[in-house]
């Protein structure tokens, strides 16, 4: 199998700061997207991966909305995260949350969320995604034809 | 002599100084902090920012440090290096915050006396990025589009096929979501129940709420407790229409608790759970709470694995992902004597992975993964064990080259041939009838 990965969607850094240390952790990939098209991209070859896309609430962009919704379809096999830059009231929470996981969402991220929150959604779905992609048949046979496991940098 | 306050002049009121009267009527929250940092002015656009009265404060000394720790004195307090004479402006969340928007810029000027003694500061407050009013962080409409949109892809064709037991589960998943009947999905991993059930949810009564798939495996209970019933959680709306609870015996016996609590109140959403083993095989082994065995699993149907349902294989592979041919027989052949124990996750990664290798010719069996092939290979080779011959027949066909032998090399004569043999003639002579040999002529004859 080859090495799980973490691809990050935002447009600035304050939360690839916090990723690029629990990815190298766990030897995890990171990589990180600015533009749709490029973040998609990431996920043609099949390996463990987990999408975190950071939206802010109060503006968010039909197009990111989009995005979100066409990987989950053509990518099932990708855990999306949702991180949200800003806070919501209370009482709109659970709206959010419910309409985010009906678009294909695995879980989301309101502020504050501490560091080991993080890790502990982002190694749990990991965890999940390895144990689906791991076929006992699969395991057996090293492909090097297909490339086999690949070591993170 | 004693003036008589009545006919007194009014005494002029103090002029305020016009440092003041300019701060006062400033749109910018500003304030004064004297040496012994303890607050000497603050305008009324500060208290509006603050929510706090200025004349309240009058002579608090503001410190981050100050016992006991008051949230506003940590957000207002100046950093230290404007104690020693440097400008500075800093960003802080708003006192009872963790963090923002809105966020508090503070920009502190140090006045300095002779001497290089701070006298005091001058602070300004801005806040920044200010939450929206609440209809703002109201969902977009775009949402509702694209739940309807992806509501169409999940249909009910993964159960299409004559098999009488596809008929019935599917008509089994509809009656349920029809009827918001808890249901129990027993089936292994990658048959497809999350889409199934998304397809119950958007035929069902709950179609125009949301639908919530989460995977109890790996996941720390907190989190998922956080999620539902948490502050804000879904459990404290009626957002959910549908929760799909894939192997909710994982989950502590507490939160399994309050889980049935909530799918079971009115307006709770419907609740489809998931597992490898039958519910009753759960609540017998310990992990599951019993009332989900009594009022969550009204029905418990089986999703077959795919190993089962190898006559729809053609199609399966269309949906994965279309190849330029139909997969020709030889492909099938292949794939169908692999046990598929990844079941369509498995499958469509070995399908995409052939239609990556093939670079858009039709898939031939040198494109299937390694494994797969190698499967195939084993046990289409493997030779089944030959019966081994019945000591009798054996004995019986020795015994028959041995006379023939004997006799040819005696030249038909059953004397000399018993010789031979070191038996004596008459034996030889039963066994030649027994065995149904050619009698040989006798040489004298």
């Amino acid at each position: 199998m080859k090495a799980p990965q973490l691809v990050l969607f935002s447009v600035d850094d304050w939360l690839a700061n916090q990723l690029r240390e629990v990815a190298a952790e766990h030897r995890w990939l990171f990589r990180e997207s600015r533009q749709f098209g490029a973040f998609a991209k990431q996920f043609e070859e099949r390996r463990p991966s987990i999408a975190l896309v950071a939206f802010d609430p109060h503006a968010v962009r039909s197009e990111l909305a989009e995005a979100i919704a066409l990987l989950a379809s053509e990518h099932p096999e990708v855990a999306i995260v949702a991180v949200s830059g800003s806070k919501i009231t209370e009482d709109h929470l659970p709206e959010w949350t419910a309409a985010l996981l009906d678009l294909g969402c695995r879980w989301v991220l309101y502020p504050p969320f501490a560091r080991p929150v993080l890790e502990d959604v982002l190694s749990g779905a990991m965890g999940a995604l390895t144990e689906r992609m791991k076929w006992p048949g699969a395991e057996k046979a090293i492909d090097l034809a297909s490339g086999g496991y690949e070591e993170a940098p | 002599m004693a003036s008589d306050p009545a006919n007194a002049e009014p005494t002029p009121k103090p002029r305020e100084p016009k440092w003041r009267s300019l701060f006062r009527r400033s749109r910018s929250a500003v304030f004064v902090l004297g040496g012994n940092r303890r607050l000497r002015y603050a305008n009324p656009a500060w208290e509006a920012a603050t929510g706090v009265s200025p004349a309240k404060l009058r002579g608090t000394k503001i410190s981050a440090s100050r016992t006991p720790a008051s949230p506003l004195w940590a957000a207002l307090a100046p950093p230290p290096e404007v104690w020693r004479g440097e400008s500075a402006r800093v960003r802080r969340a708003p006192p009872g915050a963790d963090c923002g928007p809105p966020w508090w810029d503070a920009s502190y000027l140090p006045l300095r006396g002779s001497g290089d003694k701070i006298l005091g500061v001058i602070g300004t407050l801005d806040i920044v990025g200010e939450t929206p009013p609440r209809g703002a962080a109201k969902l977009p409409a775009i949402f509702e589009t694209l739940r309807r949109r992806r509501g169409a892809d999940f249909t009910f064709d993964l159960l299409v096929g004559d098999s009488p037991a596809l008929v019935r589960l599917q008509s089994q998943l509809r009656w349920a979501a029809e009827k918001g009947a808890p249901t129990w999905i027993v089936a292994e991993a990658g048959t497809g129940k999350e889409s199934l059930t998304r397809a119950a949810h958007t035929v069902g009564r709950e179609r125009e709420r949301r639908f919530v798939a989460l995977d109890c495996r790996g996941l720390q209970p907190y989190l998922l407790e956080g999620l539902l019933f948490g502050k804000g959680g879904l459990a404290s709306g009626r957002a959910v229409g549908t929760l799909h609870l894939k192997n909710p015996e994982k989950l502590p016996r507490d939160l399994q608790n309050r889980i049935a609590e909530w799918c079971g109140s009115a307006g709770g959403p419907h609740l489809v759970s998931a597992s490898a083993a039958p519910v009753a095989e759960q609540v017998a082994s310990g992990q599951l709470i019993p009332r989900f065995q009594m009022q969550l699993a009204m029905l418990e149907v089986r999703v077959p694995p795919l190993r089962e349902r190898f006559a729809e294989l053609p199609r399966f592979l269309m949906r994965i992902a279309p190849s330029p041919a139909a997969p020709g027989e030889e492909v099938l052949r292949i794939l169908r004597s692999h046990p598929w124990p990844g079941n369509f996750h498995e499958l469509a990664a070995a399908w995409h992975d052939a239609l990556r290798r093939g670079g858009g010719a039709p898939v031939a069996p040198e494109h299937l993964p390694r494994y797969v092939r190698e499967h195939f290979l084993i046990a289409s080779s493997a030779q089944t064990p030959r019966k081994l011959p019945g000591l009798d027949a054996v004995l019986e066909s020795v015994e028959r080259r041995m006379i023939a032998r004997a006799l040819a090399l005696s030249g038909g004569g059953q004397a000399e041939a018993a010789a031979k043999l070191g038996i004596v003639r008459a034996r030889l002579a039963r066994r030649i009838e027994a065995l149904k040999l050619a009698r040989p002529p006798e040489p004298n004859s």
